[in-house]
């Protein structure tokens, strides 16, 4: 499984969604993370923890992009090609509050600032 | 942000661009874990290439669809034509007329043949009458076809009558050897009829 959930609590008390992704990642991942995050995780804060070597299809990016996400959402990777292939996939991503960090500390601090 | 970039990573980029404007989209960016906006440049040229053999996989099975659906449309059409161009109409019981239209060439005719004799067989027809209303001139190739035609209904028990021969057919009909057909020939489809009905003993005869 590519991405692995869990719901959490942010030190200020705010739910949010941690999301462990690694491997490769194909169209029906992408449809079922899309589907959990149009659904029960609807306008929760993402934080999502990418390994390096985490590879998106071409289908899997595109289904990715369509998908409309407004509530915050941190992304923590230490791979640069990771953080490339996040950045193409987000630079035309419409609304949503999205940034990439290198520590997970500073990324759930971010995401507890914002306002869901 | 200033950026320093290789020459090996500038001949990376070039030498896949000019791959990929060749027609080959299997070639990619050698990736590295470069932490600079260069890095997204060489992923975004990847995607764009995955995105073009997606797009090249889709025309051509569109390409292959569109090919297929011409190439059953084209066999519908054939049998259309040939529905069409062999009308055996069943004009009374054991009688058959089939209009003949346009240019009769060996392979029309032997599709016109195998129809006729098939049908002459199941109607035990006893009389075929070919029309010529619709042959505006004899080709060369037409005469022995509609010789060998008229020869096969005769083998098969029916006798066969000849109509609507045009004053222009009528000398390339001689011409060709349609002297040898030993067929009645009559003006008009009806008069045909009537002299049938008239051996049949279904009206009085009209002509002798």
């Amino acid at each position: 499984m590519p991405f692995r959930y869990e719901e959490l609590v942010t030190p200020m008390g705010r739910p949010y969604v941690r999301v462990h992704v690694s491997g490769d990642i194909d169209l029906r991942d992408a449809e079922e993370y899309v589907a959990r995050f149009e659904g029960a995780y609807q306008r929760r804060r993402v934080l999502s923890v990418v390994a390096s070597g985490t590879e998106y299809s071409a289908k899997a990016r595109k289904h990715l992009l369509a998908m409309r996400e407004s509530s915050p959402h941190a992304t923590v990777t230490t791979s640069a090609l990771v953080r490339a292939a996040i950045h193409l996939m987000t630079r035309s991503a419409a609304g949503g509050t999205y940034r990439v960090f290198t520590d997970e500390p500073e990324a759930l601090a971010w995401l507890d600032d914002q306002e869901a | 942000m200033s950026l320093t970039i290789t020459e090996a990573r500038i001949n990376g980029l070039l030498n896949t661009l000019v791959t990929a404007a060749s027609g080959d989209y299997d070639v990619r960016v050698a990736l590295e874990e470069h932490e600079d906006p260069l890095l997204d440049v060489e992923l975004g040229i990847n995607y764009l290439l995955d995105e073009l053999i997606e797009r090249r996989t889709q025309n051509e099975a569109q390409e292959e669809e569109l090919l297929t659906r011409a190439r059953q449309l084209a066999r519908q059409q054939d049998e259309l034509v040939q529905a069409l161009s062999t009308p055996v109409i069943a004009v009374w019981p054991g009688v058959l007329a089939l209009p003949l239209v346009g240019r009769i060439d060996d392979a029309r005719a032997a599709v016109i043949t195998a129809t006729l004799l098939e049908r002459i067989a199941a109607e035990r027809a006893s009389h075929v009458i070919l029309d010529l209303t619709g042959v505006a001139a004899i080709a060369d190739a037409t005469m022995p076809a509609l010789l060998r035609m008229i020869r096969a209904i005769g083998l098969l028990g029916a006798r066969c009558l000849l109509t609507g021969i045009r004053a222009e057919v009528a000398p390339q009909i001689v011409a060709l050897g349609g002297n040898d057909l030993h067929v009645r020939a009559l003006a008009r489809l009806s008069d045909a009829l009537a002299l049938v009905l008239a051996d049949k003993g279904a009206l009085d005869q009209p002509h002798r």
